[in-house]
């Protein structure tokens, strides 16, 4: 390779090299910003902000989706299974809104640990199977633990 | 003279590098690229629109999967392409590679921008949003401020190589872009799923529902290659219009 | 061994009409536009240079054609 073309090579590569370590640390330094909402563990650690909103994110825990009498709140518990949050909202909920499911709500939480939340978005996960698929696994699950 | 010695097939390959021999098989082969790019994305669709069968969880939703996950490989693998030949074209001042780096970025811009619309689309049903600041969303936006940093950047010259060059420089900060969406659902907490299929443990799709995936993304790959080479015909034809090859190529096409 | 236990390439395809097709479950407003878009993005990107290969060729071959004209005159 001829001395000029070797030095330019130098260069991209040291371009992309320097770039790429800025960029890295300043996502380390973001880490905490990046993240889009807070677990049910990190708020009982006090590490969520108090008094303004924020996400939290978790899964909803079977059974506790509740209507309260004569209104359209809705309340639920986020789990992360460590910790627990109960979550108050009154709204559309989206389609994949279930039991079991993974949630992130925007809101803030009360003296009384309350999550009031103003939105609540449903996360799905990464696995995409026929419904009879689902049930032969989850009977096969059932079978395996008689 | 004896084409088929391995030598002959070498010097061939080389002479692609060539404006003129690229023009002329480019000229070629688009009309078979486009054929079983066509076929591939018919098949796709037919077994992922109306075969394949409905998801456990998102119903018929998940359907945009099959335009979805292809344009947003395609938005990353094209910048790929543009960063490759952009290093080439820096370091070796090879007027082909240039030519095919600036070729590349309407077309990466506009499979981040399908990327996107889909994912809005999508979301808006399943998730209750139709966007949100998350991590991967975020840096998939990014991509396409990149590419379209790098098309205004390029158009700023007059001189076609000066262009090159400055975009160049643009497209290679911009590859640092790459591993950050990614790896954007594993680094950091996102409402965006983690990968389905590029993970190293057994995909979590129904073979099924993969089949008319991987069809359509083969598709979306040869689709890529045709609007590539249409692309960097009209680029080849528009910088070498003063050379002799093109006077012979007009020339002929006269008597023909 | 139970039926689905592997789905299979065949399996869980289901005969559907024309009707359940295009409703796509309730979610056709966001399935076909998404398509829609999808498809229009996809042959503009390649329409587009065709297009200008085309004329320029064109261009070119009149300038050619003038030029050979204006030699030997």
């Amino acid at each position: 390779m001829k001395p000029k073309r070797r030095q330019r090579l130098v260069l991209v590569g040291l371009l992309v090299a320097g770039v790429g370590i800025a960029v890295g640390l300043a996502l380390l330094a973001l880490q905490e910003n990046i993240n889009l909402f807070f677990s049910p563990s990190q708020v009982a650690a006090g590490e969520a902000p108090v008094g303004s909103p924020f996400r939290l994110g978790g899964m909803v825990v079977d059974g506790s989706v509740s209507r309260v009498d004569q209104s359209l709140e809705i309340r639920f518990d986020l789990t992360d299974t460590a910790n627990t949050v109960t979550v108050a909202y009154t709204g559309i909920l989206p389609d994949l809104f279930r039991e079991g499911q993974g949630i992130v709500a925007q809101g803030s939480v009360n003296d009384n640990g309350l999550f009031t939340a103003t939105q609540v978005l449903a996360k799905h996960d990464e696995t995409y199977m026929p419904p009879e698929v689902i049930d032969a696994l989850d009977k096969a699950k059932a079978m395996g633990v008689q | 003279m004896n084409n088929t010695t391995p030598s002959a097939w070498l010097v061939r390959f080389h002479r692609l590098g060539s404006p003129p021999s690229f023009y002329h098989f480019s000229g070629l082969i688009i009309p078979w690229v486009s054929a079983a790019c066509l076929i591939l994305i018919v098949a796709g669709l037919y077994g992922g629109l109306y075969l394949a069968p409905t998801d456990y969880q998102q119903g018929e939703s998940y359907r945009i999967i099959y335009i979805h996950v292809p344009s947003a490989w395609m938005s990353m693998f094209v910048y790929v392409v543009l960063a490759t030949s952009s290093a080439i074209g820096l370091i070796w001042r090879m007027k082909l590679a240039e030519a095919i780096a600036r070729a590349t970025a309407p077309i990466g811009a506009t499979y981040t921008f399908i990327a996107l619309i889909t994912g809005s689309l999508w979301g808006k049903p399943m998730w209750g949003t139709w966007w949100v600041w998350d991590a991967r969303l975020t840096s998939e936006l990014i991509l396409l401020f990149l590419y379209l940093g790098y098309i205004a950047l390029v158009s700023a010259f007059d001189d076609r190589r000066t262009a090159s060059r400055a975009g160049a420089v643009l497209a290679l900060v911009g590859v640092v872009n790459l591993p950050i969406i990614h790896f954007s659902v594993e680094w950091w907490n996102t409402l965006h799923q983690g990968p389905t299929i590029t993970k190293f443990d057994q995909p979590s799709i129904a073979i099924s529902m993969l089949i008319p995936l991987l069809l359509t993304a083969a598709g979306f790959k040869l689709h890529f290659l045709v609007a590539l080479l249409a692309s960097v015909r009209a680029e080849i034809l528009d910088g070498e219009r003063r050379t002799a090859w093109v006077a012979e190529l007009l020339a002929r096409k006269k008597h023909a | 061994m139970a039926r689905g236990a592997r789905p299979g390439l065949l399996n869980y395809w289901r005969e559907k009409n024309m009707l359940e097709f295009f409703q796509m479950g309730g979610y056709a407003a966001y399935v076909w536009p998404a398509y829609g878009i999808t498809a229009l993005s996809m042959i503009l990107v390649i329409a587009h240079p065709i297009r200008k290969h085309k004329k320029l060729r064109k261009t070119l071959s009149q300038l050619h054609l003038k030029r050979n004209q204006s030699e030997r005159s």
